[in-house]
Order: structure tokens, then C-alpha cells, then sequence
């Protein structure tokens, strides 16, 4: 009988004789890391793009309100309507988080980025499924609360981060990406499309965050 | 030199073959050897012994791929010399790799393990690597096949070092999973 050491060694001799194809495909590793950030590069940059035409969409949609109501008070409407804008900044942002995150593979249904003013978190241990809960009003007040104190704390460029994704989803159609250090066990850190986190929250708000999530996954 | 016209001087006998075969690829080998042998002048002595091995099979054999095929020469002959050097074998840079191995061979009985045929363990892991996706695939080859440290995976593919031991965590298990379910080992 071989003994669990042989096994190994034959595991390993085994491993050797994968197919060439594969071999030579990590092989060339270091130009798939490059093709790799290059469509960070691209995916960053079109975002960036996005957000830019979002801010002079709204930017020109509040000119328009605005001389729009200065027409109206010049000329007030017949039937005394009252002119409602529709919220474009969330119904535009709420795309662009649907498309970051379907570009991500998200697996569970975008459904739950609507705007229905709902506090929801969004996670993930695998950058594979993606996990969500709503949060309690009064939950959401406290976590509010911890994001507005601490977003003044960055992080370092040089932080390394996992496999931890989270964000929060306020049903604005806004996101946020807090930074959540490793030290509640399962809980590491984040970071929203391989972009570096941007808020560095305190073990205060890590174990807040930790608590509710582990609530929900009881 | 494209591969194919590397091939071609070997199969014309053109030492030259092996001069053009060290360009391209005698960094790269002397990397492989050195992450399992952790010696500097075995690892070159292993790269030497490769082109010779080379030198010698090439007429019967015409490898599609250049680069792995003397990788998996490499390999095999600096697995070799460590086992022989069996007092140093504690000290190889296999020995962490050989632990997470282990994660993948179940307990119990080892009666079908010792009726295998050379290749057939291959087979399963060509199967289980070929549902891997791309990313995941190059960090496991890497890591069991050319015996890559995590650190030098995570700057290679510029990924997060906890990353890559989740990644190969899973991966393990299901590979183990693979093993398990085609019966190469009894439970």
C-alpha cells in the first residue's frame, strides 16, 4: 500500500503531464494580466465618460427647470399644473450601476438596484455570486450615520484587498464601496470592479456591517 | 524564432536549435527548476540536461507547443533530481505545494490508486482544468505546475495574494471532487 506522501508525489507527477495548450497558456501569463488591466483601463474610462454625461445631462436639465419656471412665472399655465421633472440623475445612475455590475457577472437579478428608496448591501465573497439584503430604516440611519463619519478616511493605494466586495445601495440609484478591514473573520475587504475601496471604516462600523450581514445569512 | 522553426532545426540536427531554444525560452526554464530544486547551479543543470533530453527525442517527437514541452522536461528532471536528493527534499520549494496537495486526495482505500495507469490522473485534471475559466486555470498551472509562489502569482496576474489562495482553495476542492467522483479513489 503506498503511503499519503506517494499519493502526493504521483498527484504532483500527474500534474505534469497536463496538456501543452495549458502550459503554454500560463505561460503567457503576464500579457493576460495586461489585457487584463487594459479593459480595467477601458471599463474606468468609459465609466469616468458616463458619469460626465450624466453631469451635463442633469446640469442642462436644471438650466432647462430653471428657465422653464422662470417662463412660468412669467406666463403661470391655465389649469395651474404642477411641471414634475422626473428624477434622471437616479434613473441614469441606477443604469450605470446595472451595467457595472452585469459586467461583473452579477448572478442574483438586478432587481435589486431599483429605486424604491429601500438601504440595501450588496456583497460578495467570490466575485461570482452576489449576495443582497434590505436594511431596517433604522439600521440604515445608524450605517448612514458611520459612512458620512468616516468618509473622510481613505485608503491607501498600496492596501491590498480580496475577495470581499461590498457596497451600499441607498435606492437612489447611488452606490458606495466602503473598505472593510479583515478582522471579523470572514468578512476582508472590498472593492467595486477591481477599482481600490475608498472608504477605510472603523472596526466599529466593520462589525456593524459584519453583524447584519451574518443576521441575513442566518 | 517561431517555435515550429525552432522544431525544424532540431529535426535537421542544427545545434544551432539549442542556442535559439535558450533564447527564447532558457529564463523561463532555469525559473521553473529553481522554484522546485531552490539551487541555482542544479536548476541550470537541469535546463542543460532539457536540451539535451530535447536533442534526443526530438526526431521522433515534433512538439505543437516549444515552450511547454521543455517546461515539462524541466520539470520532471528537477523533480527527479530532488527526490534524490533526499536530504535536502524537506527543503525543496515543492514542500508547501505538496501540503495543499495533499487537500485533494481523499482518505480510504488506496486499491484503485495503485492499479492507474500513468496518464489516467492526467485525463481527469485536463477535464477538470478545461470548466476552470481562464483566470482560474493560469493561477492553478501556475501554482502546481511551475511551483509559482503566491506572491510571484499575485504580481504576475495582479491580483490580491488572499485572492489567489481562495481561488486555489476552491479549486482544490474541486478538483478533489473531480477525483472522488471518477473513482480514482475508494471511499
Amino acid at each position: 500500500m503506498k503511503s499519503n506522501e506517494q499519493k502526493i508525489l504521483y498527484l504532483f507527477d500527474e500534474i505534469g503531464k497536463i496538456d501543452d495548450k495549458y502550459v503554454a497558456e500560463a505561460m503567457e501569463c503576464r500579457s493576460y494580466a495586461t489585457k487584463k488591466r487594459s479593459f480595467i483601463k477601458i471599463l474606468s474610462l468609459a465609466a469616468c465618460i458616463s458619469l460626465i454625461a450624466v453631469f451635463c445631462l442633469v446640469g442642462i436639465s436644471n438650466i432647462a427647470d430653471t428657465l422653464l419656471d422662470a417662463y412660468k412665472n412669467d406666463s403661470p399655465s391655465d389649469d395651474g399644473t404642477v411641471y414634475e421633472t422626473p428624477d434622471a440623475l437616479c434613473e441614469v445612475m441606477t443604469g450605470l450601476d446595472v451595467k457595472f455590475l452585469s459586467a461583473m457577472q452579477i448572478s442574483t437579478p438586478t432587481a435589486e438596484l431599483v429605486c424604491d428608496g429601500n438601504v440595501r448591501i450588496i456583497w460578495t465573497y467570490d466575485s461570482e455570486v452576489y449576495y443582497s439584503i434590505t436594511v431596517r430604516s433604522s439600521d440604515a440611519k445608524t450605517l448612514e450615520k458611520y459612512l458620512a463619519k468616516e468618509s473622510a478616511s481613505r485608503v491607501s493605494p498600496s492596501d491590498e484587498y480580496g475577495d470581499f466586495r461590498f457596497y451600499v445601495s441607498y435606492g437612489n440609484g447611488l452606490l458606495e464601496t466602503p473598505y472593510i478591514e479583515d478582522n471579523t473573520g470572514r468578512l476582508s475587504v472590498g472593492s467595486l470592479s477591481d477599482y481600490l475601496p475608498e472608504v477605510y471604516p472603523s472596526s466599529e462600523l466593520a462589525d456593524f456591517i459584519g453583524s447584519l450581514i451574518k443576521r441575513a445569512e442566518n | 524564432m517561431q517555435d515550429r522553426d525552432i522544431v525544424d532545426l532540431f529535426w535537421q540536427r542544427d545545434q544551432s536549435a539549442i542556442l535559439h531554444s535558450s533564447v527564447k525560452y532558457g529564463k523561463s526554464l532555469e525559473s521553473t527548476s529553481y522554484a522546485i530544486v531552490r539551487s541555482r547551479e542544479d536548476a541550470q543543470e537541469c535546463v542543460q540536461d532539457t536540451y539535451f533530453a530535447a536533442w534526443n527525442a526530438m526526431p521522433d517527437d515534433r512538439p505543437d507547443y516549444l515552450g511547454a514541452y521543455l517546461m515539462k522536461i524541466v520539470r520532471n528532471l528537477s523533480i527527479n533530481l530532488c527526490r534524490k536528493q533526499s536530504a535536502k527534499k524537506r527543503d525543496s520549494g515543492v514542500t508547501l505545494i505538496y501540503d495543499e496537495l495533499s487537500e485533494c486526495i481523499p482518505d480510504g482505500s488506496l486499491g484503485v490508486f495503485e492499479q492507474m495507469e500513468s496518464g489516467a490522473l492526467a485525463s481527469v485534471i485536463n477535464s477538470f482544468l478545461e470548466d476552470l475559466d481562464k483566470e482560474k486555470r493560469i493561477v492553478f498551472v501556475r501554482r502546481y505546475f511551475y511551483s509559482d509562489s503566491i506572491k510571484e502569482i499575485s504580481e504576475k496576474l495582479s491580483l490580491g495574494e488572499s485572492k489567489v489562495k481562495s481561488m486555489l482553495m476552491r479549486m482544490r476542492a474541486k478538483l478533489a471532487e473531480a477525483i472522488r467522483r471518477e473513482g480514482f479513489y475508494e471511499e
